[in-house]
């Protein structure tokens, strides 16, 4: 009864006119800013703070939020039309949305992103309302023997699902793993793999990998085609997803759901692991997975409803325990100290307005989202239309602008191209980018959990078995890899990353 | 997006210099600033240091009647930004927020491409002190907990190595209580304050990191390392009280070129003053458990000095050290 009076008072805070139209200003920027590469959440709203000032913080934040899951709902857009992702969670969206819209499906594609985003912002809403405290607590007994054996997890699964190129998969992990450790080490302050220079000093930014090995690479490749790689124009005129595909993306985007909801709640930026688990998991369960990486509207669905779960739900340990699980929210902290509100476990029961105020402006951004997306899907699409010759010019000038605003580091450029050169090479030998991408994002997290798992216990491997929720991932990895080794599973196991 | 602002701001500061060279125009206190002031913050948005950077700017271009803009320069333990505004014009449009990296990073950092040197404090305002909490499960007295702590090597989780709390938790355990203790590294406070919450290591070193988690509860404070307690959680004691004299501060430095005029230098220490005398600001700071100093120009100059002696201390105590 306390939830729903709780809620009810959120929605009243929420609908106020001044917050309604801050939630639609800030659910606007973050589509645009989301669609083009590389200039993402954290500088937008770094630079909007300053304009907050005079708000209310509650209407601040309601904004604010705004940006970063508009910016999610965007993110998808540049993957799917340009196979340019600018985030981590954008690869996998590439991975068949791209390809939807060589096959003249583009529409369909961003439709049920935007689709699937909506259900599932809406559902996680629900969850953070009804939930968040129990789950932030049972978040807490997440530690560093935890978090290295969900990733360890997260990997086997990656290996599992790569067939025929097993090998090639675990290179392109363990390239990725080798990149993810330039930088200073975490336990001596030592520099790695930096050669010297000093714009290596602080690793390599994810942003750099996306638009480097998928955006660049995919000029290159399509150049090499010339025109006759574009997009087909001819199918253009079904802008939305059929009833048939509507029907096969309801349970990848329920499921896609509930994973990016439980991944999105731990503290240590599970999110990202999200739209992997779930492009998995759908594979996994798809009849045909042979479709993924052809243009398999599941392999849209699942992740983007993941990736949107897990931007919400990481809002809990942000509003519950004051722990900022991303970049964005560390941001989100920063909006509050400049506000005069302290972020940790008191938001809740002393800023009633502001806590269920913001979780109802959620559940109204996503709707705004959604009444934004659909109808800018045939203006997308026609973007599809202009020239690649000139199209190409463009993504260039994008990506490099988007790199540079990152760091405003020169050298930045020179990597991302670099790794545009890379990518090109991989495709012409038939490896994939995609685990290369997995290995880079969990690399880092994972040597940082294992070494401070084993200082925690005085570097006794039995941390991993004598905690139980280590011990559990671990052994599913141990069966996951084992049970993969079978050569009669073997035959019945598919490619997750080829396309 | 500020990005793009930069080659502008930096071709108007390379006129600025001509001309004050060339005795067209000097600059004067009087009449700063004439153009847009870039802040460069030593560290990521949304921390510490960037929220105060974002405060003070956003007052001081109300006062000013001219944008006072932030960026954001992380990287190398804030030696980046630092060596930027080093080498910068000297006309006190461009100014560096950084924190007590600074002081440390000269004991700490082998190779640096600036000397503190070309560098002049401006403001040390604002500050929060060293503090260690533990999970309400230990003992949360002082002298309890170092007793249970003596039989087990505890583990202390840190915002990372060479982290003002690293550096000060470190040489507060081996040299004041003679407790071994294995340090973790975590990637920034957040993360170090959510292993104390889940019980995952004995003890967290932090800053104002801490504060809403004790005064909710979810920690004990053991220790803050001020002079005296601070407001916003009353019942820590300081270190002073439980018997080790022990004083080590987080704080945040605005600072130019080593060559921006003294007048100017004076002017932007007077007009921060200002803002932090304003009751609405300081209750703002106050409530976020920050403590105030109003210091003048000297003040700071002497205050900076004597910091990196301290911290100097500390860190070769501890041994620790960064190429």
């Amino acid at each position: 009864m306390d939830f729903l009076q709780n809620l009810a008072h959120g929605v009243v805070v929420a609908v106020s006119p001044i917050n309604v139209l801050l939630c639609f200003a800030g659910c606007m920027l973050g589509t645009l800013i989301g669609v083009l590469p590389g200039i993402g959440p954290i500088a937008t709203i770094a630079i909007l703070l300053p304009m907050t000032f005079g708000l209310d913080p509650t209407a601040a934040l309601i904004m604010l939020a705004g940006i970063y899951y508009g910016a999610q709902y965007g993110g998808s857009t540049a993957s799917i039309l340009l196979n340019i992702p600018g985030e981590s969670s954008a690869v996998v969206t590439a991975l068949d949305g791209h390809e939807m819209a060589r096959q003249g499906r583009a529409g369909a594609a961003l439709g049920i992103s935007a689709i699937g985003s909506f259900v599932a912002g809406s559902i996680a809403t629900v969850v953070i309302a009804a939930l968040a405290s129990p789950l932030a607590s049972l978040a807490l007994v997440f530690g560093p023997a935890e978090y290295f054996a969900l990733m360890l997890t997260g990997l086997a699964f990656a290996v599992l699902l790569a067939r025929g190129s097993v090998f090639k998969a675990i290179i392109m992990i363990l390239i990725g793993v080798l990149l993810s450790t330039v930088g200073p080490d975490l336990t001596t302050g030592q520099l790695r793999l930096t050669f010297g220079a000093v714009w290596l000093a602080d690793g390599i930014e994810i942003a750099l990998l996306g638009m480097g090995l998928f955006g660049i690479a995919e000029v290159f490749r399509s150049l090499e085609h010339g025109e006759a790689r574009q997009v087909k124009q001819t199918q253009i005129g079904n802008l939305l997803p059929s009833r048939e595909e509507m029907r096969a993306s309801v349970k990848p985007i329920l499921r896609g759901t509930l994973l990016g909801s439980i991944l999105g709640i731990l503290p240590g930026n599970g999110a990202v692991l999200a739209p992997y688990a779930s492009y998995t998991l759908e594979k996994k369960l798809a009849r045909q997975p042979g479709r993924f990486g052809r243009g398999a509207i599941e392999g849209v669905a699942g992740p983007e409803s993941a990736n949107n779960a897990g931007a919400q739900t990481s809002f809990i340990p942000l509003l519950t325990l004051g722990i900022p699980p991303n970049a964005v929210m560390a941001l989100m902290v920063g909006a509050m100290t400049i506000h005069g509100i302290v972020p940790g476990p008191q938001i809740m029961t002393k800023m009633p307005d502001l806590f269920w105020g913001l979780i109802a402006s959620m559940w109204m951004g996503n709707l705004m989202l959604l009444v934004i997306n659909l109808p800018l899907v045939g203006l997308w699409v026609k973007l599809l239309n202009v020239p690649y010759r000139l199209m190409f010019v463009g993504i260039i000038i994008f990506c490099c602008i988007g790199v540079y605003s990152i760091n405003s580091e020169p050298a930045d450029i020179l990597i991302m191209a670099a790794l545009a050169v890379f990518g090109y090479a991989l495709s012409k030998f038939n490896f994939e980018p995609a685990p290369l991408t997995l290995g880079f994002v969990l690399g880092r997290m994972m040597e940082e959990n294992l070494r401070q798992a084993l200082m925690i216990s005085r570097g006794s491997f039995l941390t991993f078995v004598e905690r139980p929720i280590a011990a559990f991932f671990i052994v599913l990895a141990i069966v996951m890899l084992v049970v993969g080794i079978l050569p009669s599973i073997r035959r019945g196991r598919d490619e997750v990353f080829v396309d | 997006m500020n990005a793009f602002r930069r080659p502008v701001a930096a071709a108007l500061s390379a006129v600025a210099i001509v001309l004050s060279c060339t005795g067209v125009v000097r600059a004067q206190a009087s009449s700063y600033p004439q153009d847009r002031v870039t802040m460069t913050v030593a560290f990521a948005a949304g921390g510490f240091v960037d929220s105060f950077a974002r405060i003070i700017a956003q007052e001081l271009s109300t006062k000013w009647g001219k944008p006072v803009t932030v960026e954001n320069k992380a990287g190398a333990g804030g030696n980046t930004a630092a060596s930027i505004i080093a080498s910068a014009a000297p006309d006190g449009l461009n100014l560096l927020v950084t924190s007590t990296a600074i002081a440390i990073n000269e004991t700490l950092y082998k190779q640096r491409d600036y000397s503190l040197d070309q560098l002049v404090p401006i403001s040390i305002s604002v500050s929060s002190p060293e503090t260690i909490a533990t999970h309400p499960s230990n003992p949360g007295d002082l002298k309890d907990y170092l007793a249970w702590a003596k039989d087990r090597e505890i583990t202390f989780a840190t915002a990372g190595v060479g982290s003002g709390s690293h550096i000060a938790a470190e040489y507060f355990l081996r040299k004041l209580a003679k407790t071994p203790a294995t340090h973790v590294p975590f990637r920034g406070g957040a993360l170090s304050v959510q292993a104390a919450l889940g019980n995952q290591v004995d003890m967290v070193a932090s800053s104002f990191g801490v504060i809403p988690q004790v005064t909710e509860g979810k920690l004990k404070g053991l220790a803050v390392a001020s002079e005296t307690r601070v407001s916003a959680m009353p019942d820590v004691p300081t270190y002073t009280e439980k018997g080790f004299p022990f004083v080590a501060e987080s704080w945040v430095a605005v600072l130019a070129p080593a060559k921006t005029p003294a007048d100017i230098v004076g002017k932007i220490n007077t007009d921060i003053n200002e803002i932090l005398a304003r009751k609405d600001v300081q209750e703002k700071l106050l409530g976020m458990g920050y403590q105030l100093h109003k210091r003048d120009v000297a003040e700071v100059s002497v205050y900076l000095k004597d910091e990196v002696n301290k911290w100097g201390e500390m860190v070769r105590t501890i041994g620790v050290s960064v190429e």
